[in-house]
């Protein structure tokens, strides 16, 4: 413990009228911030005693990362400056893609090990403290978020399953589901713009008005009429200029009719029994942008042993960590691949993603829903 | 990513390059929204070198256009044809409140006109 951090009782304090507030730059400290893999957003202060790094105990910091060692480097200050250095790991630590045995690392500067990356921050305590206020609130709309999706439909004329990962700084997907009566099912997905926890509310009141089975005056079987009601309740000037994205799809089940509407959203896709794509789509502005404006919709009919995915767009704008390519085309394609045993679709694609693109997290919410429509 | 502009006579070019994603999307979208207030005619904003466009992005140019159209004024953008950015534009609709040239010279022409 560094003593000169205890109160000096006999320390005199001058006070010097309108200096800058006491506190607000000694206070600094350097920490380490897990940016990429295992746990992002984990924080580590490094003060005198060095640290550890590795897959297992007794290292301090352990990251669950196949590729680490166990004891894979150390990170430590010399002269108030942070340096990590390598411990003869199997696959080495990396800084700007070069492999480093001692390195001291700048503020702001990243390490790699394995496929976990760490940041070093240097900031003060109190800013860590607000920075961790934000991050429970986040955890807190990102659990409530959580508590409104629907449960997975396993029995019936159809049958659904999904995946929601927010993204760290929560990216404003929702999506809902339900019948409206026996024969037609609502299925629907929203992006709006922006990020945290004003993007995540402004989502819930949108699907409170989704939600609801019946709405005055509004036919919410018809897609283009929801998308206008919607359009006419959430404008952007007197909602903090929040805007989003929406596909609403009604299926018939008897008659197989999908009818839909994707406002300032792309397509939906339906996949039919030999792996046929039809794209649903119908081109309108984001909710909120231009009042009056009159949505449009579509419609199609799903052939037997149809498929239908409906996505936000956090699962193909993903940069490669690991050089390679990945859009919507190669998220199709990944789509139309056949499915695995005891693998539920939305989890097969969202593993295949990871995998393809070398991340464990995204950037956005990585948002898909599977309905098969039997 | 870099948010740059600069004027001539009645109008101002402004240029965003990089990758307008969520990290410091923020800051960008925020000096877009205020270099479009400058009581210019014509802004025209210029995405030809931008490699990817957030929705963040989007509100800000949404919210650039009809800040400039309630003054009076035209916003236009300049983007690749058959860039991912394009690809943002037309999907989200932004192209039908604010027109879309695939070449400056034609987006300043249009802007002034």
């Amino acid at each position: 413990m560094d003593p000169s951090k205890h109160d000096d009782p006999t320390r005199t304090v001058i006070a010097r009228p309108g200096a800058p507030e006491a506190g607000a730059d000694d206070d600094r400290a350097h920490y380490l911030v897990v940016v990429e893999g295992d746990g992002p957003g984990r924080r580590f202060e490094v003060g005198a005693d060095i640290l550890v790094i590795g897959r297992t105990k007794p290292a301090h910091i352990i990251v669950a990362d196949a590729l680490a060692s166990r004891n894979h480097c150390k990170v430590g200050l010399i002269m108030n400056e942070l340096f990590v250095m390598d411990l003869n790991s199997s696959n080495g630590t990396y800084v700007a893609g070069k492999k480093i045995n001692k390195y001291i690392l700048t503020a702001g500067e990243r390490f790699t090990i394995g496929s976990t990356v760490f940041e070093h921050e240097w900031r003060s305590r109190r800013e860590v403290e607000a920075a961790l206020k934000i991050d429970n609130d986040l955890e807190r709309a990102k659990t409530y978020v959580r508590s409104l999706l629907p449960h997975p439909i396993d029995a019936g004329p159809l049958r659904t399953d999904w995946v929601l990962q927010p993204s760290a700084k929560l990216g404003g997907d929702l999506f809902g589901y339900h019948f409206i009566d026996d024969r037609t099912f609502a299925i629907y997905l929203l992006d709006v713009t922006g990020h945290g926890t004003g993007a995540a509310m402004h989502a819930v009141s949108v699907m409170n008005v989704l939600r609801q089975r019946t709405v005055p005056g509004v036919d919410m079987k018809d897609p283009s009429r929801a998308a206008t009601h919607l359009n006419e309740m959430f404008p952007m000037e007197s909602h903090g200029g929040m805007l989003l994205s929406l596909w609403y799809g009604v299926y018939d089940i008897p008659s197989r009719r999908l009818a839909f509407t994707s406002a300032g959203h792309h397509a939906s896709y339906l996949v039919d029994a030999q792996d046929h794509i039809i794209a649903l789509e119908v081109s309108n502005v984001l909710i909120g942008m231009i009042p009056g404006y009159a949505y449009r919709a579509g419609s199609a009919e799903a052939p037997p042993g149809s498929t239908l995915y409906v996505f936000s767009d956090g699962v193909f704008e993903i940069e490669p960590a690991n050089g390679g390519e990945w859009d919507l085309e190669r998220f199709l394609a990944l789509v139309a691949e056949k499915p695995e045993q005891d693998k539920k679709e939305s989890q097969r694609i969202l593993d295949a993603v990871k995998g393809r693109t070398g991340r464990q997290a995204f950037e956005d919410d990585f948002t898909l829903v599977v309905t098969a429509l039997g | 990513m870099s948010i740059s502009h600069e004027d001539s006579g009645d109008l101002r070019r402004i240029v965003i390059s990089g990758r307008l994603d969520v990290e410091g999307t923020d800051s960008v979208a925020t000096q877009l929204v205020e270099l479009a207030q400058a009581p210019k005619k014509a802004i025209v904003v210029d995405l030809s070198s931008l490699k990817f466009l957030a929705s963040i992005g989007i509100r800000a140019l949404i919210e650039s256009a009809k800040a400039v159209k309630a003054r009076g004024g035209k916003m236009v953008l300049v983007a690749k044809a058959g860039s991912t950015v394009m690809m943002s534009i037309k999907a989200t609709g932004t192209d039908q409140l604010v027109p879309v040239f695939g070449s400056s010279s034609d987006a300043e022409k249009a802007a002034v006109a």
